[in-house]
């Protein structure tokens, strides 16, 4: 009787015929703002990126525009991710007008250690790209020579899937090209749930409940969301399925139960509940759907984050006065604070790893991303007064956040680095908040 | 035109007449709000609810007024006289102080004298906090507000404390006139 029951439809996350989409594609080519006080924190951390060139992978005429958005993306992905010096397309003619014989070597005259040369065929309303990538130093060899496949609306997603699989083969490391950013933005009187890739692109919208709805929250091992909505009246819990059911979290009663954060294994979620009263930290087995009290204190107990490991949970407590970080066991017990520094501090999220948090802080009336070390205690303001930043949320590799920003006046959507450099502005104008940066979707 | 005039009138006497009523009540019970245990200080004997001005009736056939049943006001007509009025909080508290206190002594008054509504209590923030942390704080004002009241006799089962954080401003700008407006608990009568 208190197992989630599905009450609602939304759209479905993939091949969804998208509803209204007020946001604007994420801006092109908008010069992006550098972050104060760090600069070339990659540059001098002796990392050297990998120069490669990405041509496009056609020049049939009827092809150009798709053939162009694939070389874009792929170009875009590898140069996002950190690890790849992108050569400019510009140059890649003059691969073809190089006087060496060799394919590796006319590439390897523009400077290009590797190059993706591909090849891309549309039939059936399925796109069929062969992707072959070579390395052009002496041996010259072919890293891997695959075909990706997809209907066409997901042409973005073969990129994508070309960008990981470039990545893999090139660093050993999982790429996030194929990442999804659950948010929220304003849509009529009410707020929506939405999705977009993780470039920003493809924006669609989940939720058509006419009424507020936040803090989305992936499941790690699902295509599911947690998050909060009104749609009912008080603040509850909703889950979001992959194929667009909701079903309301069976949680502890009262009349406020908010900011769902999943176990490790997606069979518990942590929350914050007034069901005894004030707020405190429940926790809910999804299988047996009963809750559990993990703190009693008078203070507001709030925001809940589970580490990635499962064994603590990260809360925002003011039982000090005012809103601070606070980690405590998965149990309730061994209650620590971690924030000393700020005003006030909210919105703390694990990285993969478990050895950082993550924070909104607030000194001198604004609010600003914090990245503190939980073993050493040392932090790294990594936004810089530019507006309010806000609910910072980790890429799947630890290496990117993402966080909603005033800086451009009303609130919107940016990822950066987690140290605070590169930083790209995702959507414009779309009063967008509470962002959550998903797994790999395969 | 000549409908809507005559139904004016019609709300204007049935309001006259009930507001009559609230003062009768008020003069029958004069000790009921000091009797309630209350661990706040002591308040002064509830003033007269906040009534609405009303225009004088202007005189109209009496056989109109024999046929028309008593209809008393809609919910959606009640909220929209504010007949339950606003409090409002410091920044980052939720402590009622002697304005909140009285507006809340008057809106007791009113919800005892009808017990049969239901009433939300919405708690809400200015935009200066946090999403997450400002659901608790509006929910920590809301409730507030339920258990003053209840303190003052209201039946604490038709009133349903709600935050919405700051998802709600009734004044958008940014600055501190708005937060001061949109730091509050709202009542809305829901049935």
């Amino acid at each position: 009787m208190r197992r989630l029951a599905p009450i609602a439809r939304a759209a479905t996350f993939l091949l969804l015929p998208l509803l209204a989409v007020p946001l604007p594609a994420r801006a092109q080519g908008e010069p992006q703002p550098p972050p104060a006080g760090i600069h070339d924190v990659i540059r001098g951390s002796g990392f050297t990126k990998i120069k490669i060139a990405v041509p496009d992978p056609s020049t049939e005429p009827l092809l150009a525009a798709m053939s162009r958005e694939i070389g874009k993306t792929i170009r875009d992905d590898l140069a996002y991710s950190g690890y790849f010096e992108v050569l400019d397309p510009v140059l890649y003619p003059l691969a073809a007008t190089s006087p060496e014989k060799q394919l590796e070597d006319k590439w390897a005259s523009l400077g290009a250690a590797s190059v993706l040369l591909s090849k891309l065929n549309v039939a059936s309303g399925r796109v069929d790209l062969r992707a072959r990538l070579m390395n052009t130093a002496p041996p010259a060899a072919t890293l891997f020579d695959r075909r990706f496949g997809n209907p066409t609306e997901l042409v973005r997603r073969v990129a994508h899937q070309v960008s990981d699989d470039i990545v893999a083969q090139m660093t050993g490391q999982q790429g996030i090209a194929l990442t999804w950013i659950a948010f929220v933005s304003k849509h009529g009187k009410g707020k929506e749930l939405y999705l977009m890739d993780y470039d920003g692109e493809r924006v669609r919208r989940l939720t058509t409940t006419e009424s507020i709805n936040l803090m989305p929250t992936w499941s790690p091992v699902a295509q599911r969301l947690a998050y909060i909505s009104w749609r009912s009246g008080a603040p509850s819990i909703d889950i979001v399925e992959s194929d667009g059911r909701i079903a309301r979290a069976p949680t502890a009663g009262g009349t406020m139960n908010i900011s769902p954060d999943w176990s490790p294994d997606g069979r518990l979620i942590v929350y914050a509940s007034n069901a005894s009263g004030n707020s405190e930290i429940y926790l809910l087995d999804t299988t047996t759907g009963r809750s559990s009290r993990l703190t009693n204190s008078p203070a507001i107990d709030t925001s809940p984050s589970y580490s990635p490991k499962g064994r603590e949970i990260a809360f925002t407590s003011d039982r000090s006065g005012s809103p601070q970080i606070y980690v405590m066991d998965a149990e309730g017990l061994n209650i620590r604070r971690v924030t000393t520094q700020d005003d006030y501090a909210d919105a703390a999220s694990w990285s993969p790893k478990g050895d950082k948090l993550a924070y909104a802080s607030r000194r001198d009336g604004r609010f600003n991303i914090v990245v503190i070390d939980i073993a050493t205690g040392a932090s790294q303001q990594v936004t810089h007064g530019e507006g309010n930043n806000e609910n910072p949320r980790w890429s799947p590799d630890g290496r990117h956040i993402v966080f909603a920003s005033s800086r451009a006046g009303s609130y919107d959507l940016y990822t950066m680095r987690a140290d605070g450099t590169e930083v790209n502005r995702l959507t414009r104008g779309g009063d967008c908040f509470t962002p959550d940066w998903s797994r790999r979707v395969p | 035109m000549r409908f809507q005039t005559s139904r004016m009138l019609v709300f204007a006497l049935v309001a006259a007449v009930t507001l009559g009523s609230y003062a009768c009540q008020n003069k029958a019970k004069p000790t009921t709000v000091p009797e309630t245990p209350n661990t706040e200080s002591q308040p002064p004997t509830p003033p007269p609810p906040p009534p609405e001005v009303q225009p004088a009736a202007e005189p109209f056939p009496p056989s109109n007024v024999d046929k028309t049943p008593v209809v008393e006001p809609s919910i959606d007509q009640l909220n929209q006289q504010g007949v339950l009025a606003t409090v409002y909080f410091a920044y980052n508290s939720n402590e009622l102080d002697d304005a909140g206190k009285a507006t809340l002594q008057a809106n007791a008054a009113w919800l005892k004298a009808h017990p049969k509504h239901t009433v939300e209590v919405g708690g809400h923030c200015d935009e200066r906090g946090s999403i997450g942390y400002n659901i608790a704080l509006g929910d920590r004002r809301a409730t507030a507000v339920k258990d003053y009241l209840v303190g003052l006799g209201v039946n604490g089962v038709s009133l349903i404390a709600i935050s919405y954080g700051e998802e709600q401003p009734l004044d958008p700008a940014h600055n501190d006139s708005a937060w001061a407006k949109n730091r509050r608990a709202q009542f809305t009568i829901k049935s």
